[in-house]
């Protein structure tokens, strides 16, 4: 995976659902020994389960920045000094900016999208397309290792598949996760 | 001779309209249509010698656009090129290579290497 992250400026990491919580953990934890900030983009699962999530695996958060687009959408989160809280998962411009201040505040090296597919639920494949275009092609972002995690979801088939064909021609390397 | 015809697939209203008047004065016929599904559409009555898709469309895609053309025996033979914003990676112009896409024009483009690279298209 290192290796991976290293050759390529925008990786495509395609998983099946079940396997996502398995392997995404050991994905996060490789993660590590690139000694580097990271910012990890919340757009599937909120901060609080991610944190969770990553120090059941023996992570260390410190080099870790969130961007949440969930929780505030559905409660009052309390306030994080390493999390941006988003309240309004549709507005793409406001995510936007939210990486690209915590990439140059933070001095980012790798920013991490869990998950874009799940971005279907309120965007039109269309406007997912050209926010992570958007997104590979910023010059404020050029050095930035973009990973980019997309579900074989059940529920999202049709838009999910295309989305993934689509995003397949931006992405250096498209790595299918098996089991 | 008759006029070589091409098909315009673009969602901005102004990129049609440029290219449009740009090309009808280099002597082709130009048909223009907003999206993927209307150019499909479209392709059921007339046949372009080339297509220019933009990639990034509301709808249908323009690689999805492409595949549907390809799919269909009727339409399979016809010479596509991308005219678009979109910067395809390495891995994804190999995947263009695949789907017989001649050529991949970013916007902006000069008018000038922008007919070029049309007639180059036409004549491959």
């Amino acid at each position: 995976m290192i290796k991976e992250i290293t050759k390529n400026r925008f990786l495509l990491l395609l998983m099946d659902e079940e396997e996502y919580d398995r392997k995404l953990g050991k994905i996060i934890k490789s993660l590590e020994k690139t000694k580097t900030n990271i910012c990890y983009v919340c757009f599937s699962v909120p901060y609080q389960h991610v944190v969770e999530r990553l120090k059941e695996k023996g992570t260390d958060i410190k080099r870790f920045f969130f961007i949440d687009v969930l929780s505030s959408h559905y409660s009052k989160p309390k306030p994080q000094k390493n999390c941006i809280f988003i309240s309004e998962p549709k507005d793409l411009d406001k995510i936007r900016k939210a990486i690209l201040k915590t990439v140059i505040q933070k001095n980012c090296s790798i920013i991490i999208f869990d998950t874009i597919s799940s971005l279907l639920v309120y965007q039109e494949s269309y406007s997912i397309l050209k926010f992570t275009h958007n997104l590979i092609i910023s010059k404020e972002q050029e050095n930035t290792k973009k990973i980019f995690i997309v579900l074989k979801d059940k529920t999202l088939k049709e838009e999910g598949e295309m989305l993934i064909k689509d995003l397949s021609l931006f992405a250096d390397k498209l790595l299918k996760i098996k089991k | 001779m008759p006029k070589k015809k091409i098909m315009v697939v673009d969602d901005e209203e102004s990129i049609l309209t440029l290219v449009k008047a740009l090309l009808e004065s280099e002597g082709f016929e130009v048909i223009t249509v907003s999206s993927g599904e209307e150019c499909l559409e479209r392709l059921k009555t007339v046949k372009p010698d080339l297509i220019l898709l933009d990639m990034m469309m509301p709808g249908m895609s323009g690689r999805e656009t492409c595949e549907r053309i390809r799919a269909n025996p009727e339409t399979k033979d016809i010479k596509v090129a991308f005219l678009t914003v979109a910067r395809f990676s390495e891995t994804g112009k190999e995947t263009l290579k695949k789907m017989k896409v001649l050529d991949y024009i970013t916007k902006p483009f000069e008018n000038e290497d922008l007919v070029k690279r049309i007639k180059k298209a036409l004549s491959k």
